[in-house]
């Protein structure tokens, strides 16, 4: 047995501690041994509070960091990450546009941020495209920024123009799992585990196609067939976890980096370890986010903020060097 | 047998390659030869499917490589970059994806540390990973583009002993070279390459009975006699001359 081989195994553990942990911590701790009593209040908050919630952050952990995986491998750019180049905003803005619009369609809304996602990641491309440098890093960044500034323009205007709707934006901005219906995660947790099930079965491909086009072409595939189909899977797990979670960001850009340090070989315990990760990091923060200023709650984004950013910065300062 | 029939690419309003008709023997090292630009990558590329426009006039058996699968075009065709992608991957990421060419790999074993990122690696180290990554598939035509330019001397017989190898096992080699004695001394056949078209086709003598490489190159020929009584061609700039 090679030394890092009992790293799965210990990934599986923590996310199995976060899931523990981010089902007895909060604003009122839960004792395990009577949530079974529906009639107690630690059983009504364990099952119609506590699990909706813990589902919600393990959902948009594996949604996040899958994205991220995908994009990074679709563009062939470490910095890639959902909402770096705008997958995010894009999401969020069909999202709010949508509820301000038809808010008794909500069960469309997983298709409304598919749709936002999908024209952020069709611009980011287009733009790079036309600029012929699609792993230039700075050119995708850069194009990332436009795409975002544009759709966060379109959320200040939905700001001004439904007022009420927009209530509840900040939160939303942030990121967060307040109020979290069961409801509201069927379709979206139907959407994560197809994606997964694919990407897993394209792990391969994946590994070829970060090599090079020449390489992959000589291997059979159509490169830019196989980055399309990774970046609509992407595009299809961020923007269904957006309609639940909010903008959550840098799970997706972090997850991948810390994966690959685990874990350097490519392959399906690679993207595993990478969604167990991007899991365990949500819940974490999500649980920090609910008893740092207890009985008061921040944004689990917040958190994830506060991890991220630093992260970003000192991976732009390795590729400097 | 592989063949290109009127092969002609173009990107936008350039033309890269024009007209180009040739026959691709198995067990045979085919050297190809141009001056920079002059469109041997585009051709290697083209053979190993990087030009779906280009599809119908790459035969393979008669079958144009339009039809044949996706699966099917992964055991066709394996191509050596001329610079190689340093992605962010282990070398034994690279090497696992493909379970063909154990013997040949063996000797390929004293210069890989499989644990070290792609990334990580100088040129040269690279341009090896990747011969051995190329060896590692199991296909009909394997395509070098200039293999041994980032190789040091002995590096680059492994690249040699490989195309041999290769050759011996009845498969199609075809390899651009930087240097034209390498290309006379290790191809059964040679192609050359001038401005997108096909301008010579044919073994090492019938080259030399031309004036071609002088032409194009620019180099004299010179023959030297060694202390075994064998002829060598040896080609100088015309400087040097």
């Amino acid at each position: 047995m090679r030394k890092h081989d009992f790293l799965p195994v210990s990934v599986s553990f923590i996310t199995l501690a976060a899931i523990v942990l981010s089902l007895v911590c909060g604003s009122t701790s839960v004792d395990l041994t009577a949530i079974f009593d529906m009639s107690a209040p630690d059983g009504i908050i364990f099952f119609s509070i506590r699990v909706p919630r813990t589902s919600a952050c393990l959902l948009a952990g594996l949604a996040f960091s899958l994205s991220g995986y995908l994009l990074q491998s679709a563009t062939g750019n470490d910095l890639a990450s959902p909402n770096i180049i705008g997958v995010n905003a894009g999401a969020g803005a069909a999202v709010l546009l949508f509820l301000c619009l038809a808010p008794e369609l909500f069960w469309l809304l997983p298709v409304a941020a598919f749709v936002g996602a999908m024209s952020a990641v069709g611009l980011v491309s287009g733009i790079t495209v036309l600029t012929r440098r699609l792993d230039s890093s700075s050119s995708l960044i850069l194009a990332g920024v436009a795409v975002n500034a544009l759709f966060n323009a379109l959320i200040s205007t939905l700001g001004s123009l439904f007022p009420d709707t927009m209530s509840s934006y900040s939160s939303f901005s942030a990121g967060g799992f307040s109020n979290i219906d069961s409801a509201s995660l069927y379709v979206p947790a139907a959407i994560i585990i197809t994606c997964i099930a694919v990407t897993l079965m394209l792990s391969r491909t994946m590994t070829i196609i970060r090599l090079d086009d020449e390489i992959a072409s000589s291997c059979g595939m159509n490169p830019m067939a196989v980055r399309t189909m990774l970046s609509v899977l992407a595009a299809l797990s961020a923007s269904a976890a957006v309609t639940f979670s909010g903008l959550l960001g840098f799970v997706g850009l972090v997850t991948p980096h810390l994966a690959s340090f685990l874990w350097p070989e490519e392959g399906k315990t690679k993207l595993v370890i990478t969604l167990l990760c991007g899991s365990s990091l949500v819940l974490l923060a999500d649980v920090l986010s609910r008893v740092a200023i207890r009985p008061a709650e921040l944004p689990a984004g917040v958190f994830l903020a506060v991890i991220g950013v630093p992260f970003f910065i000192f991976l732009l300062l390795r590729r400097k060097s | 047998m592989i063949e290109a029939r009127g092969l002609y690419v173009r990107t936008g309003k350039k033309i890269l390659l024009e007209d180009i008709s040739f026959t691709l023997e198995e067990g045979r090292i085919y050297a190809l030869l141009g001056r920079n630009g002059s469109g041997k990558t585009t051709l290697m590329k083209a053979l190993c499917g990087s030009f779906r426009q280009s599809f119908s006039q790459i035969l393979y058996d008669g079958r144009p490589l339009s039809s044949f699968s996706r699966k099917e075009r992964e055991s066709l065709h394996a191509i050596l970059p001329q610079n190689p992608p340093s992605a962010d991957m282990t070398v034994s990421s690279l090497l696992s994806l493909y379970e063909g060419g154990r013997e040949i790999l063996k000797g390929f074993r004293p210069f890989l540390d499989e644990e070290r990122r792609l990334s990580s690696l100088s040129g040269g180290e690279r341009q090896l990973v990747f011969l051995a990554f190329l060896l590692s598939r199991e296909c009909r035509l394997y395509c070098l583009d200039e293999a041994q330019s980032n190789l040091d001397a002995r590096s680059s017989q492994t690249a040699v002993s490989a195309m041999k190898s290769l050759k011996k096992d009845g498969k199609t080699v075809l390899a651009s070279f930087h240097d034209i004695h390498s290309a006379l001394e290790i191809a059964d056949t040679l192609l050359l390459l001038d401005e997108g078209r096909l301008v010579f086709s044919g073994s090492r003598e019938e080259l030399l009975e031309t004036d071609l490489i002088g032409k194009i190159f620019g180099l004299e020929r010179r023959i030297l006699t060694d202390e075994t009584g064998r002829s060598v061609n040896i080609f100088l700039h015309r400087a040097q001359t």
